[in-house]
């Protein structure tokens, strides 16, 4: 049995590769108004089918990659609509993330993956968290990437995990552009970086690798994106990897108390590195 | 007129009532309809004088988001079949 079996991951993104050798999507929606709600590929860009390999994978290096918990079941809702033509930013609206919440629960989804966000509170994707949560269901959300600047929402929303970047000296080519990304402060363990990137705050839950990160993108093809959207995936991961070992919690009544008990299981496993709350919540999940 | 959002907050099912009063909103428009969630294109003041006694539902502004900023390194390192 592969880790993360028996455990559903929705990814509310820009799509999944449908047809990446590594990476199988179980199902999912396409909530963009005015698409087919049966569009849920990659047409919104390569970032969701990059988280989603991070979460499950199933590949084999080094011809492949594989995920955290290769054997959880990918979902993707899609709701970036595809880039504008002749360049621009493709934006999500938050009627389409909070019917992908919706739809993520109804299937069954045990966890949602949120690597997007921004600004100030937006009280429709709140209420689609809070009932989300409700449901037994946990979203865990990225920091947001602007430069040490207060945490994004809805990662700054008390009933997600949020998630800050971690990296790593040695892990990426010294000279790299990833190079860029180090800064103070340094963990107990001082090749551990929190990612220059990276937004922080009290309301970080955890931190998660999210620099110089391998992962699968369309249409067969891998590439290396940082960002605390990677570092997202791979707590969600981590996360889907510890439900999967606890059978009275994922089989439990999906309400209030599975949802506590999973962001509890997730935060409890953490091991500190030395950066303080602020940089790294409880620390990095040992999955 | 603006686009928003409402959404029932309360248990059960959406009571129908209140959904018909805000179809038959002068001027609205419903441009999906997802259950307990509906975006409407409405005049803003029409919108909140119909569900100013209905605690359980919550309007909202639609918004965006931006696409995450991340910077892809390389593609094609490996096909992978």
């Amino acid at each position: 049995m592969e880790d993360g079996n028996g455990v559903k991951v929705a990814v509310v993104d820009s799509g999944i590769t449908l047809t990446h050798p590594d990476v199988k999507v179980a199902g999912g929606e396409c909530t963009v108004q005015g698409e087919n709600p049966q569009d849920y590929g990659p047409l919104g860009g390569p970032h969701g089918s990059h988280c989603a390999g991070i979460i499950a994978a199933h590949g084999t290096p080094p011809a492949g990659v594989r995920g955290i918990a290769p054997g959880s079941a990918l979902y993707s809702f899609r709701v970036f609509p595809p880039p504008p033509p002749g360049g621009g930013e493709s934006q999500a609206s938050n009627y389409a993330i909070a019917k992908a919440i919706d739809r993520a629960l109804a299937t069954g989804c045990d966890l949602i993956n949120m690597s997007l966000g921004g600004g100030s509170a937006d009280p429709a994707t709140e209420a689609a968290i809070q009932d989300a949560r409700n449901a037994g269901t946990v979203c865990v959300a990225a920091a947001g990437n602007d430069g040490r600047q207060p945490v994004s929402f809805p990662a700054s929303d008390d009933l997600c995990v949020a998630v800050s970047a971690l990296g790593r000296i040695g892990l990426f080519p010294s000279g790299s552009v990833d190079t860029g990304d180090v800064a103070p402060p340094y963990g107990s363990d001082k090749k551990d970086f929190i990612a220059q990137f990276s937004n922080i705050g009290p309301e970080i839950s955890v931190t998660g690798p999210g620099v110089g990160v391998i992962s699968t993108v369309p249409d067969k093809h891998y590439a290396v994106m940082s960002g605390t959207s990677m570092a997202t995936p791979a707590v969600t991961g981590l996360a889907a990897r510890m439900l999967a070992t606890d059978p009275s919690l994922l089989n439990a009544r999906r309400d209030a108390t599975r949802a506590d008990g999973i962001a509890k299981l997730v935060l409890q496993s953490c091991k500190k590195l030395g950066f303080g709350p602020n940089f790294e919540g409880q620390g990095l999940p040992k999955g | 007129m603006a686009r928003f959002i409402v959404r029932y907050r309360g248990n059960g099912a959406r009571p129908e009532d209140t959904v018909n009063k805000l179809r038959s909103i002068k001027g609205a428009a419903v441009v999906d309809d997802a259950g307990r969630m509906m975006l409407m294109d409405v005049p803003e003041q029409a919108l909140r004088s119909v569900l100013a006694s209905e605690p359980d539902w919550l309007i909202a502004p639609e918004v965006a988001y931006p696409m995450p900023d991340t910077r892809k390194r390389a593609e094609g390192l490996s096909s992978g079949t």
